[in-house]
């Protein structure tokens, strides 16, 4: 088993309200300066450029999980990632259908831009990507699962967008696969979020609308076989020594750590 | 006021969930988001709100929230439904928005804060 830092939520140039630096083969050169392992490519409501950063990865180590940002009807943030961009594509169209047709204003909003991995524009998405879906977030969730996918509830910490601050609490039946904490969160509020979240996995993600915001500091690590979907989905669930390891420095004695085979976190 | 009057003088009301027992309001609040409801709302308020998620019964139980309103012809989730049944909370849908509801609420003598 190999330790690697993932962070699952990093946006491009498709959401309105991320920075014109973050293009597909940017982002993948920041990932190595930084040494992030594993990304997930998630957009407001569409999995779009998610393929370009996917293919901008090959040969350079970084693996690309794809995957979309969907806001629900309550405008509950849930990230839902998928095995390849097929069932990321089949997922988009879902939500696509049940997106309000109201067009982007760029000028207002800001511009969403269709890449392709070496930047070049493929064309701008008109409907407004940044708009709750008619779907609610517990449906979302039901949804991607039925969709071979994982979901993980948004920032959670955040007094907007995220579960906990729309509908209060995390019910003990929402089969959700995990939790995100903001990267800018201190270890010792990053404590008291996870007393909210009911023994659920918690990571750690950039949530980057720019390339700077992607840093190791911002990542969560993970004990796999190989980086992965599939491994992924497996330390979720905690299966063949495959884990979550907490993001904020390990809460285990290092006894603890030694007898777990796993190694001293970098 | 008591709940059975509120639910008699408002129009366009469908009653989901009759009261378990019918007690005097005399406060009311209004909000969709529910951490900001459990932190703002006074007890044994009535609540007005669009949100229809099941949620809404663990804080109306928490606030001691007596009655609950689905504003703007919002129908109540079956799980919402359910759980208000379970908990003898009051639910009922007004065809009215959240804004003049509460401009009627008022009218009747409710306000947020303690008089």
């Amino acid at each position: 088993m190999e330790l690697f830092h993932m962070d699952l939520h990093i946006h491009t140039v498709l959401s309105p309200c991320a920075e014109l630096d973050m293009g597909a083969p940017d982002i993948i050169r920041r990932c190595i300066e930084e040494h992030v392992d594993i990304i997930a490519i998630t957009d407001h409501n569409s999995s779009r450029n998610s393929r370009a950063v996917k293919k901008a990865a090959e040969g350079s180590g970084v693996e690309v999980i794809c995957g979309l940002e969907v806001q629900s009807a309550e405008d509950i943030h849930v990230l839902c990632l998928f095995p390849d961009p097929e069932r990321a594509a089949l997922f988009e169209e879902w939500v696509k259908e049940r997106l309000p047709r109201i067009l982007n204003r760029p000028e207002k909003f800001g511009d969403q831009i269709e890449i392709d991995e070496k930047n070049n524009i493929i064309r701008e998405h008109e409907i407004l990507l940044v708009q709750g879906m008619n779907a609610t977030a517990d449906e979302i969730i039901e949804r991607a699962a039925v969709a071979g996918g994982l979901s993980i509830l948004a920032h959670i910490d955040r007094p907007v967008y995220s579960y906990i601050a729309v509908l209060g609490m995390i019910p003990g039946d929402l089969k959700v696969d995990a939790v995100e904490l903001s990267g800018c969160l201190s270890g010792d509020e990053a404590l008291e979020w996870k007393a909210k979240t009911g023994g659920r996995n918690v990571i750690r993600t950039s949530d980057a609308h720019r390339l700077m915001d992607i840093s190791l500091d911002r990542t969560t690590p993970v004990m796999l076989e190989r980086p992965s979907f599939r491994e992924i989905e497996m330390a979720f669930k905690g299966e063949s020594g495959r884990k979550i390891l907490w993001p904020w420095g390990d809460l285990r004695t290092p006894m603890e750590i030694y007898q777990e085979g796993d190694l001293p976190m970098k | 006021m008591k709940i059975k009057d509120i639910l008699e003088d408002l129009k366009c009301v469908t009653v989901h969930v009759n009261p378990e027992r019918d007690c005097e309001i005399t406060r009311g609040f209004t909000g969709d988001l529910l951490s900001f409801v459990m932190g703002s709302s006074p007890d044994g308020a009535l609540w007005v709100t669009i949100q229809n998620h099941v949620n809404v019964a663990a804080v109306a139980l928490l606030k001691e929230i007596p009655l609950v309103l689905l504003a703007s012809g919002r129908s109540p989730s079956p799980d919402l439904r359910e759980q208000c049944l379970k908990e003898g909370i009051a639910l009922a849908t007004v065809e009215m928005d959240s804004f003049d509801l509460c401009g009627v609420l008022h009218g009747m003598g409710i306000r947020n804060r303690a008089e």
